[in-house]
């Protein structure tokens, strides 16, 4: 419902009126810019420390990554700390077992990120990406974080592993290759052999790539 | 524009409500302009005016039931030995916060009941924020002047979502804990700044540092959050009076004195007191009895079949609630893209699929939703509601939003749909020759597996509701052709402001 009446009347004045309020309507302008810049500097500037002292205050737990979760030598463990022996899993069964680092002074290093897939099949299932070097009497080791969304791969399908989060499957006879589902990468694989006695699994490196979705 | 209400007009402020002591006495005090009380409520034949006031009443009674659970919970993360009532767990090491849940569930008078009010009211509360949604949009009450109203109801619809989501965390369940990862991934899978953001809003890893975490979800959840929604709520009832209810045309009866039938510039309905008030007494009677009534006889989220949250392994047919199945939907049916590394390393080094499924495309869809009152924008201002049939572009949008949001809810299901698959397909095959054939050639000889159903999936989430828009449109316009009619809410609003010049 508004009137044009205030406009109109502008056009009566003289020239030089209006020039003026031109450069008055700009000064003030910019005195406005300014002041919205000094403010928002002001505020910004506190809620920019806050922000930080928030950010600086969050508990960042894992310092762990990919290449220092296992090292040559690192016993894998199961749940309760115990090491895994040689005969943990039916010889070419199939079946599978959550495992994890040892760590130092005994005990399992039990975290979303360290967890780990340890699988038995026949020594000739494997092939295709499997690295067979570091698989050993049929055993082969992958982390059981989800390259996808971070979730633990603990379900099957078939003999493939499945994700139960978004159902990305794995094939873990091929190297933790993706079968389908959104997952955007292999599981890593965990190179893994015996040790001198013949008794217990070891890792013999480090995993081969990042863990779970980014690192 | 005024407000006129068919028997509160006619009186003088100071006659008013003589007869209530309370009244006189606050007058008295606080000079009370009583035309509040005569706010007018417009006629509607079909209830659907009243789901905003659904959501707004499963709010107070989450307010309620949240204060019970509040002074009960515990949150923290440590370990106590859990000596209550769920033999399962008798003398065993459990997080405090699952163990309060328990204690709360289990040995609290009454605390089962509160707990499920609660869960249920959470469900309705963005139930009835979606419904009541649809009700603005479909017909076309976000228009103009009412477009900044809506923006405050989408936000408070994506708020709500988050409040959700914080509060499914707190029990500490394995279930909820891996929702939580799930999200907490995501806040990660925000190109560049995803990492900061996630430890700005969690202020910790989780599950690893869940001693920092559970408290700080805590905060968020009962007060951080509630109070931003109280604080909108508030604006949005503010705008609502200032602006007043758009009315159905349809429902205004000529009468003697009255307005005329076409002219907008009045709101026609029953004053709030007394009137409205009773049917919101009533509204809010039946939104506490229905939830309880769900609480008693339809229990969710019963922690014990979970078990406390164990970040080591990750519970078959793990989702999220109703609410955001829409977003697990898009995670799980956004495929890997070719490219990937080069795509993730020019947004920061995420996840490709993660950021388009669990970011990019649900920040669209609410910007989309938030500033649709701009898309389909109204030059002038319009008071009454349209008729969704009388709006062909609009409505079509509509159903193909409605449609794409239930696809990926479905998408979001699809281990569900492999099953339903799976006994569809067996049954087929039992009918042999050509049957069999074609149940082999779409799920092979292994079984129906959540792969076999990925792709038709994708492909319906895409199609069918760009063919379901496109149906509703060309029959709505073809319907508009032949009778030549127009909106009559626009018409009025034309009207109006060729008056007003």
């Amino acid at each position: 419902m508004s009137t044009n009446d205030e406009d109109t009347t502008d056009d009566a004045e003289p020239f030089e009126g209006r020039e003026r309020d031109a450069l008055v309507e700009t000064r003030r302008n910019a005195a406005k810019l300014f002041a919205g810049i000094a403010g928002a500097a002001a505020i910004g500037s506190f809620a920019v420390n806050g922000l930080a002292g928030i950010n600086s205050a969050a508990v960042k737990a894992e310092s762990l990554n990919y290449e220092t979760i296992y090292v040559k030598g690192t016993h894998l463990v199961d749940g309760d700390g115990n090491r895994v022996g040689v005969d943990a899993l039916e010889a070419g069964s199939g079946n599978t077992m959550d495992v994890f680092p040892e760590k130092e002074g005994g005990g399992a290093l039990k975290t979303a990120q360290t967890t780990t897939l340890l699988v038995r099949f026949e020594e000739s299932a494997y092939g295709g990406e499997t690295e067979v070097d570091w698989t050993t009497q049929g055993y082969a080791a992958y982390s059981k974080v989800c390259t996808h969304a971070g979730c633990q791969v603990s379900g099957r399908e078939g003999k493939n592993l499945k994700c139960p989060c978004h159902q990305s499957v794995f094939d873990p006879t091929n190297g933790c290759k993706v079968v389908s589902g959104p997952a955007p990468r292999a599981l890593p694989q965990l190179p893994i052999g015996v040790t001198e006695d013949g008794k217990l699994l070891v890792a013999t490196g480090h995993f081969e790539g990042p863990i779970g979705p980014s690192e | 524009m005024s407000t006129n209400t068919e028997d509160a007009n006619a009186t003088d402020s100071d006659e008013k409500y003589e007869r209530s002591r309370v009244y006189q006495w606050l007058d008295d005090r606080l000079d009370l302009d009583d035309t509040f009380l005569g706010k007018a409520f417009p006629e509607d034949s079909y209830g659907s005016f009243l789901l905003g006031e659904v959501s707004l009443f499963s709010f107070a009674i989450l307010v309620l039931t949240g204060t019970f659970l509040g002074l009960l919970y515990n949150p923290s993360a440590a370990a106590v030995t859990y000596d209550g009532r769920v033999a399962e767990f008798a003398g065993k090491e459990v997080p405090a916060a699952f163990a309060s849940v328990l204690k709360i569930t289990y040995d609290v008078q009454f605390g089962m009941t509160l707990r499920m009010v609660h869960h249920w009211a959470a469900y309705l509360f963005v139930a009835a924020m979606g419904l009541h949604m649809m009700r603005v949009f479909f017909t076309g009450a976000y228009r103009n002047p009412r477009e900044l109203n809506w923006m405050v109801g989408s936000a408070l619809l994506f708020i709500g979502l988050i409040e959700g989501f914080l509060g499914y965390a707190l029990p500490f369940d394995n279930y909820g804990a891996t929702a939580t990862s799930i999200g907490f991934q995501l806040a990660g899978a925000i190109p560049f700044i995803g990492t900061e953001v996630k430890f700005l809003v969690f202020g910790g890893t989780w599950p690893a540092a869940a001693d920092a975490v559970i408290p700080r979800m805590f905060f968020l959840h009962v007060f951080l959050v509630p109070l931003l929604i109280g604080g909108l709520i508030a604006v949005h009832m503010l705008l609502l009076i200032r602006q007043k209810h758009t009315e159905q045309q349809g429902e205004r009866h000529d009468h003697a004195g009255g307005p005329e039938k076409e002219d907008q510039s009045f709101v026609v309905g029953t004053p709030l007191f007394p009137n409205q008030v009773v049917v919101t007494m009533l509204v809010f009677l039946m939104t506490l009895g229905t939830l309880f009534l769900l609480a008693g006889f339809f229990p969710v989220q019963r922690l014990p079949i979970w078990g406390p949250s164990d970040p080591t392994s990750t519970p078959q047919n793990v989702g999220p609630d109703w609410y955001f199945m829409w977003v697990f939907g898009m995670l799980k049916l956004v495929p890997d893209l070719p490219y990937h590394e080069a795509i993730s390393s020019a947004l920061g080094g995420v996840s490709v699929a993660e950021f388009l499924g669990g970011v990019f495309l649900p920040t669209i869809t609410a910007i989309v939703l938030a500033l649709w009152p701009f898309v389909d924008y109204s030059e002038r201002a319009v008071h009454f509601t349209a008729d969704p049939i009388e709006r062909p572009l609009p409505t079509a949008v509509g159903v193909g939003a409605v449609v794409f949001i239930l696809m990926l809810s479905i998408g979001g299901m699809n281990a569900t749909v492999a099953t339903i698959v799976a006994g569809f397909t067996n049954w087929l095959s039992g009918y042999g020759g050509v049957f069999a054939d074609f149940a082999t050639w779409w799920v092979g000889t292994d079984g129906v597996g959540t792969g076999d159903v990925q792709l038709p999936l994708q492909i319906l989430t895409v199609g069918l509701p760009i063919v379901e828009a496109v149906i509703v449109y060309v029959m709505l316009s073809r319907r508009q052709q032949r009778k030549g009619t127009e909106d009559p809410s626009e018409a009025a609003a034309m009207r109006a402001a060729t008056q007003d010049d």
